[in-house]
């Protein structure tokens, strides 16, 4: 009853900071505010959603959200330098899950323009490639989640801010001009696993499952009864028939999980965290090219699972009783990469198009090629591309849309991890944004994107309406496309209808 | 480099978010700053009047302005967007274009840039959203009759050179208008057009068009664009503080508040994606 009671108060609070913050500070400021003589600017915006899930029957608070932020103009500061500081701290809370935070630092960096280069130190997010939410030559952020892709996110995905040190230089010679930048990631903000709890448990309840099916196979238990023989105390092994007590033994072996989740521990030192990435890109007519590069930590960890039999001897007439066991470790590791990378993006008459791909090598790790693991993950190096082209028309310009395809080599968008025994598949995606706006104030969106391999997807239809410069209200759906045992089919929010209201000062 | 091919390539970009700014551009092109004149208005002929009348567009050469745009629909909602905008035309007459929204919040710190070659081949225009922290290359749009969705079209944001070479004049009788003298001219298109004709009144002192007013099909008024708060900068010219540009027939103005403009020189990096990239 207590923690009923608190949940409801966290949620009520929650509620509360967004609405002070909405309609507190938002009244009469059309843009944020200037505070003092220097210009330090403060503004902010507060989100609340309702999602009604379609399965459950279930009307419940979605995520209410908020940021504030503060800027400063630093010679207007007086700091005798061209730059600009900001900082923004953001909270959120998800009234399903019953889990938030209040306050979270969001990015807080200071820049320095300098003649030869633009300098930006602190928390900060650095955007890179062309494509529309899926950059795969964006190494230094890690995405939130591509879950937010079901409320409309696709062209509105940003990732979470690391501690960098980035350099930029723009060197030009005659008509010619490049742009370079170099990042240093003091600490990179590694992930977890990317899969709820009920998850770590059902894959590993399957591959308990498993393991006891595969020692009903023909010829299994012998193998292993064989491999395990000398492990019986020398009184035993020479007893007449029990090689075949010990495959009868492994045959109901009991399979034991020794931990309810996978977890991985970061690395500690501060020289093996740090990252680095480099970019440098050329403007060729129409068209602008970037190479880039990058060695630092995946964000996610490869996950494995080792099983280890043991065998206990209960003393008995008139041959001794084996019972053996298979124990079930759950293992994860965060791992280095390199990758390189490329993207283009250029124009052609009405149309934009844009290509981005990287290639990324992966640092062995030997626990996932040993024999007897069960591997979630591969050392294999992988391919990721994206191709896309969007217009605009209509005589405003009111109408867009948008087509990409995506090609992920290291299997799904939404997982990185296969199911053991599940043969490596590179993932097919294909994405779509249709928008109309009528007289700036109402906004028809639909988004769809789709799992070619599986035929599943999304399609999330959107309206929002303008209600004044400040203050934003959508409503929407989405439809699941294919079987529900599908990529997108999973995805408890697949059957919903939302909707939402944003408050931007 | 004639104004209405200017806005053609630069309306490309658009997108409802941003294309209000392109109206702005140019309607200062065909509004501001026009220089002083002294005319002898009984000798005049109409063509001599537009002569006069075409001065100096806005921002030839280099300069900045601030503004808000303002569009009301039917039914008296305004939305207002406040942009900052910077102006450089280089030597080789390469035009280079910044804006940067201020307001409303949700695109404040947008940025739009465009740098256009003489022969109009080859514009290179990027959008910088701060949300996203990257700018994006925009491409081309095709040539809309409607400016944008505002109550422009573009041929009407063509100035007065258009007028000039587009348009037979004939000069009406002298009428007063907001308690200026002003010539009163009636322009007819040479070509296929959607008007029949156009009204245009000049105060006399000044030779600065107050008041344009279109004429549709029938001779009925579609539209009238109206220039007011005429004062002079400080190097002597004339500014008007607010143009307005009303859709009779549709019922729908876009309002356009000069609230600062210079003519001092932009610095080339402004004109860069390096710029872009700074808050």
């Amino acid at each position: 009853m207590k923690s009923r009671r608190m949940l409801r108060f966290k949620s009520m609070i929650s509620i509360l900071i967004c609405a002070v913050l909405a309609l507190g500070l938002s009244s009469g400021v059309a843009c944020g505010m200037e505070l003092g003589p220097t210009g330090l600017s403060l503004s902010g915006e507060a989100e609340q959603t309702v999602n009604w899930f379609l399965t459950e029957g279930e009307l419940s608070l979605g995520i209410t959200r908020y940021k504030l932020s503060l800027d400063q103009d630093l010679r207007r500061a007086g700091a005798g330098i061209d730059g600009h500081a900001h900082v923004s701290v953001k909270g959120w809370y998800n009234h399903k899950a019953s889990e938030g935070k209040w306050l979270e630092l969001d990015e807080a960096y200071a820049d320095i323009y300098h003649d030869l280069f633009d300098l930006r130190l602190g928390q900060q997010l650095v955007s890179w490639g062309t494509a529309y939410g899926f950059n795969p030559t964006s190494y230094v952020n890690p995405l939130p989640s591509m879950a937010t892709l079901t409320q409309g996110g696709l062209t509105e995905l940003t990732g979470l801010p690391v501690p960098a040190v980035y350099v930029s230089a723009y060197p030009s010679w005659k008509h010619m001009s490049a742009d370079v930048g170099m990042v240093l990631v003091l600490n990179p903000r590694l992930q977890g696993v990317p899969l709820p709890e009920e998850y770590h448990a059902e894959i590993l309840g399957g591959i308990g499952y498993g393991v006891q099916a595969g020692l009903q196979a023909p010829g299994a238990a012998e193998a292993l009864a064989g491999a395990m023989l000398p492990l019986l105390p020398p009184e035993m092994s020479g007893i007449p028939g029990i090689e075949v007590q010990l495959a009868e033994s492994i045959r109901n072996a009991e399979v034991r999980l020794t931990s309810p989740e996978f977890s991985a521990k970061p690395p500690n030192s501060f020289t093996d965290r740090l990252e680095l990435a480099g970019r440098a890109g050329m403007n060729f007519g129409m068209w602008d090219l970037y190479l880039s590069g990058f060695r630092g930590w995946e964000d996610t960890p490869v996950l494995w699972v080792e099983t280890v039999p043991s065998m206990e001897v209960v003393p008995a007439v008139p041959i001794p009783q084996l019972d053996v066991y298979m124990d079930i470790y759950p293992k994860a590791a965060y791992r280095k990469a390199t990758a390189l990378g490329a993207a283009a993006s250029g124009t052609w008459g009405p149309y934009t198009f844009w290509g981005e791909g990287s290639y990324t090598w992966p640092d062995k790790v030997k626990e996932l090629d040993a024999e007897g693991n069960i591997a979630m993950s591969t050392n294999d190096p992988y391919l990721r591309a994206v191709v896309g082209a969007d217009r605009m028309f209509g005589s405003a310009s009111e109408y867009y849309v948008m087509g990409q395809y995506m090609y992920n080599g290291s299997g799904s968008l939404l997982s990185p991890y296969r199911m053991p025994g599940e043969k490596a598949k590179a993932g097919h995606y294909l994405a779509a944004v249709g928008r109309a706006t009528i007289h700036d104030d109402h906004q028809i969106e639909l988004m769809n994107i789709c799992n070619l391999r599986d035929k599943s997807g999304l399609i999330v239809p959107r309206y929002t309406y303008k209600v004044n410069p400040m203050l934003s209200a959508w409503i929407g759906t989405t439809f699941l496309l294919g079987e529900e045992a599908t990529e997108f089919g999973n995805l408890s929010i697949s059957k919903s209808v939302f909707a939402g209201a944003k408050v931007v000062w | 480099m004639n104004p209405a091919n200017k806005a053609r390539r630069l309306s490309r970009l658009s997108g409802p978010k941003i294309r209000d700014a392109w109206v702005l551009l140019a309607v200062l092109s065909m509004c501001i700053l026009v220089m002083p004149c002294n005319v002898h208005g009984a000798e005049l002929t109409a063509r001599q009047i537009l002569d006069e009348v075409e001065g100096t567009a806005l921002l030839v050469g280099s300069g900045s302005a601030k503004i808000e745009l303002i569009t009301e629909s039917k039914r008296g909602q305004q939305r207002s967007n406040t942009l900052q905008i910077y102006r450089k035309t280089d030597a080789d007459d390469t035009e280079k274009q910044l804006l940067e929204y201020l307001q409303p919040a949700d695109v404040a710190g947008t940025k739009l840039l465009s740098i256009t070659k003489p022969d109009g081949k080859d514009s290179e225009i990027w959008l910088f959203m701060p949300a996203l922290g990257k700018e994006r290359r925009i491409a081309a749009q095709e040539m809309q009759t409607k400016f944008m969705g505002t109550d422009f079209t573009y041929e009407e944001i063509s100035g007065t050179a258009t007028y000039k070479e587009d348009y037979e004049s004939k000069r009406l009788d002298d009428d007063t208008f907001d308690g200026h003298k002003c010539y009163v001219l009636q322009l007819t298109p040479k070509a296929k057009s959607e008007y029949t004709f156009v009204k245009m009144w000049v105060w006399q002192d000044e030779s600065i068009p107050v008041r344009v007013e279109f004429y549709g099909r029938g001779d009925k008024l579609r539209k009238s664009l109206d220039t007011s708060g005429w004062k002079k900068n400080t190097k002597g010219k004339w500014e008007p503080s607010q143009v307005v540009m009303s859709d009779v027939l549709a019922g729908t103005k876009t309002i356009i508040k000069i609230m600062e403009a210079s003519e001092a020189d932009v610095p080339d990096e402004y004109f860069t994606v390096r710029y872009l990239r700074r808050r």
